[in-house]
């Protein structure tokens, strides 16, 4: 979170924080590297005098606690009231038995069990020192020593506060040589970035950036003008290509107008074409249908007289006149067929034919057709033969 | 400042120091002043030098009971029992007449004080601790006097006369004994 707040504060102010953390931390490093050195130092101070009290007690105290004296003992044990650090002394005589204390301040505490070593044992608030009482190398009992460590303590509290003291003055001093020093390295780069942002902004490529430091900055104010004048080279080429672009374009966009309405022209004489076209189609088939109509009229005529005369040959018993009379007939009827479909072809192109679906024997129709097609084929000399296998219905236009 | 120059030895303490070494003898279990006054003769030898030194730290020290009385039976039964420093006492039953330079402590019954006091001067006495339990012995010829003074058994040492005796007394024991300096006060 600090890291994202820090990213977004400007050069200056990273700078001088960094020069300042720097500066604060190497302070605090070495405000504990020295606090450590001073503790163990005291401690071991304090360890070798309660040794030498201990051993001056004892030796002392060597006479009291050989006769048991316990008055001698205690005037011994009070003359520790001179070391204001001893908060509690007992003395042992040898089985243990507690002959005299001492206890700063008054009231008497139990004493620890005795131990006959000469040792000494750190607790968070107390040293506890035991050294033994001899007499002609024999062990006669014990004294024991509990040092208060609040000097220490206090000691520590005093160290802290000058510490945090002179750790703010420092870090206020760093903060301030900082930020007059920070200008050596931000002021390049933020000239740099206000010349580039006025270009950014105005576009103005001729631009240049003035340099100072004959440092990596000078190098990249060096390399930022060289890239400038790169740039404004290439931006004016540029603007000339696109000039060129544009002319070409509209030339371009000229012939494409002139191509595409002379095909529109092309194409409106196209339909036009298509609509005579179309008129004169619409023209002959009304002629074929008028035509057709008007040719059925005088045939109907021709043929209803044509077997008036017929049936008259036939009841007269003039064969021969019947049969002419009945080939006329033929040739009639077959002329109406030819008008007939003249009229059907003229229906199909004016889109007016229907067809009449009709359920029909197979039989029928192929006699007819046979019917029409013997005497044809008759006429020209050729054989008909007419062959059918299995008859049925089937839906056909009559 | 009575309080420096006098032992304070209660029977309660006793109890536990003396009598503890005497429960696993013949005698009785509560330590009396007797045995009391026995243990600080036998200490007392911890805290003097001979010079020049009598036997040497191997041989027995000789302690002579001049009288006999309640103290001296006392001192031979604790004496037998007990080593100071590694080193064995040896106890010998002395008569008037008998020589006392060859013992490093000699013990005088209050019984033998008036005789003592007429041999102190007739004989040497080098090197020679003289104790008794009367209470003007160290003021008549004696070294140590251990008299019962109040509820408790005070050390008195005559330094004049240890000195003339060629013995040392240690600071340690001199600070907790009434100390006269002079010569003796008969």
């Amino acid at each position: 979170m600090k890291g994202k707040l820090l990213h977004r504060q400007p050069i200056r102010t990273r700078l001088i924080v960094l020069s300042t953390v720097v500066a604060g931390c190497a302070l605090l490093l070495a405000s504990m590297a020295f606090w450590a050195y001073e503790s163990v130092l005291y401690l071991q101070t304090l360890e070798r005098e309660s040794s030498t009290i201990a051993q001056m007690l004892a030796d002392n105290s060597v006479a009291a606690l050989t006769f048991d004296d316990r008055a001698a003992a205690t005037e011994i044990a009070n003359t520790l009231r001179a070391e204001p650090r001893v908060i509690k002394a007992c003395f042992f005589g040898a089985t243990g038995t507690v002959l005299a204390t001492y206890r700063k301040g008054g009231d008497v505490e139990q004493c620890p069990p005795i131990s006959l070593e000469n040792s000494t044992h750190l607790t968070v608030h107390h040293l506890l020192v035991f050294h033994p009482v001899t007499l002609n190398r024999d062990t006669i009992g014990s004294v024991y020593l509990q040092i208060d460590l609040a000097e220490m303590y206090v000691m520590w509290m005093r160290y802290g506060a000058i510490s945090a003291l002179v750790l703010c003055m420092a870090t206020l001093f760093a903060m301030g040589l900082s930020s007059k020093l920070q200008k050596m390295i931000s002021d390049p780069i933020l000239h740099l970035a206000n010349i580039a942002s006025q270009v950014s902004g105005s576009g103005h490529y001729s631009l240049r950036a003035v340099k100072t430091y004959d440092d990596e900055t000078g190098q990249l104010i060096d390399q930022f003008n060289d890239m400038m004048e790169k740039i404004n080279e290439r931006d004016t080429s540029l603007k000339r290509a696109q000039d060129e672009l544009e002319t070409r374009v509209q030339e371009r966009t000229q012939s494409l107008v002139s191509e595409i309405a002379e095909r529109k022209s092309v194409e409106q004489s196209l339909v036009n074409a298509k609509i005579a076209a179309e008129a004169a189609n619409t023209a002959k088939s009304g002629f074929l249908a008028n035509m057709s109509h008007e040719l059925r009229t005088p045939l109907n005529a021709i043929l209803g007289y044509g077997e008036m005369l017929e049936e008259d040959a036939r009841s007269a018993g003039n064969t021969s006149a019947a049969t002419d009379l009945q080939r006329l007939l033929f040739a009639g009827h077959h002329l109406l067929d030819l008008v007939n479909d003249v009229l059907d072809i003229s229906k199909i192109e004016a889109g007016a034919l229907h067809l009449h679906s009709q359920r029909v024997h197979s039989d029928e129709i192929t006699k007819e057709v046979a019917a029409t097609v013997e005497p044809l084929a008759h006429k020209n000399g050729n054989r008909f033969e007419l062959k059918i296998g299995a008859s049925e219905f089937i839906n056909v236009d009559v | 400042m009575t309080a420096k120059r006098s032992v304070a030895l209660t029977v309660g303490l006793l109890l536990l120091s003396v009598g503890s070494r005497l429960a696993g003898s013949a005698q009785t279990a509560i330590p009396d002043e007797f045995q009391v006054r026995a243990a600080i003769i036998a200490n007392l030898a911890r805290f003097v030098s001979w010079a020049p030194p009598k036997g040497n730290v191997h041989t027995p020290m000789i302690v002579g009971l001049l009288g006999s009385d309640q103290q001296s039976a006392a001192l031979e039964a604790y004496l037998s029992s007990h080593t100071i420093d590694g080193r064995a006492f040896q106890v010998r039953k002395l008569e008037r007449s008998d020589r006392t330079d060859d013992c490093q402590i000699v013990y005088v019954s209050p019984s033998e004080k008036q005789h003592f006091e007429e041999i102190a001067d007739s004989r040497s006495w080098n090197g020679v601790l003289t104790i008794s339990d009367d209470r003007t012995f160290a003021l008549t010829g004696g070294i140590v006097g251990l008299p019962v003074v109040g509820d408790r058994i005070e050390i008195q040492i005559n330094l004049f006369r240890a000195q003339q005796n060629g013995l040392l007394i240690s600071s340690r024991l001199l600070g907790l004994a009434r100390v006269i300096r002079k010569a003796d006060t008969r």
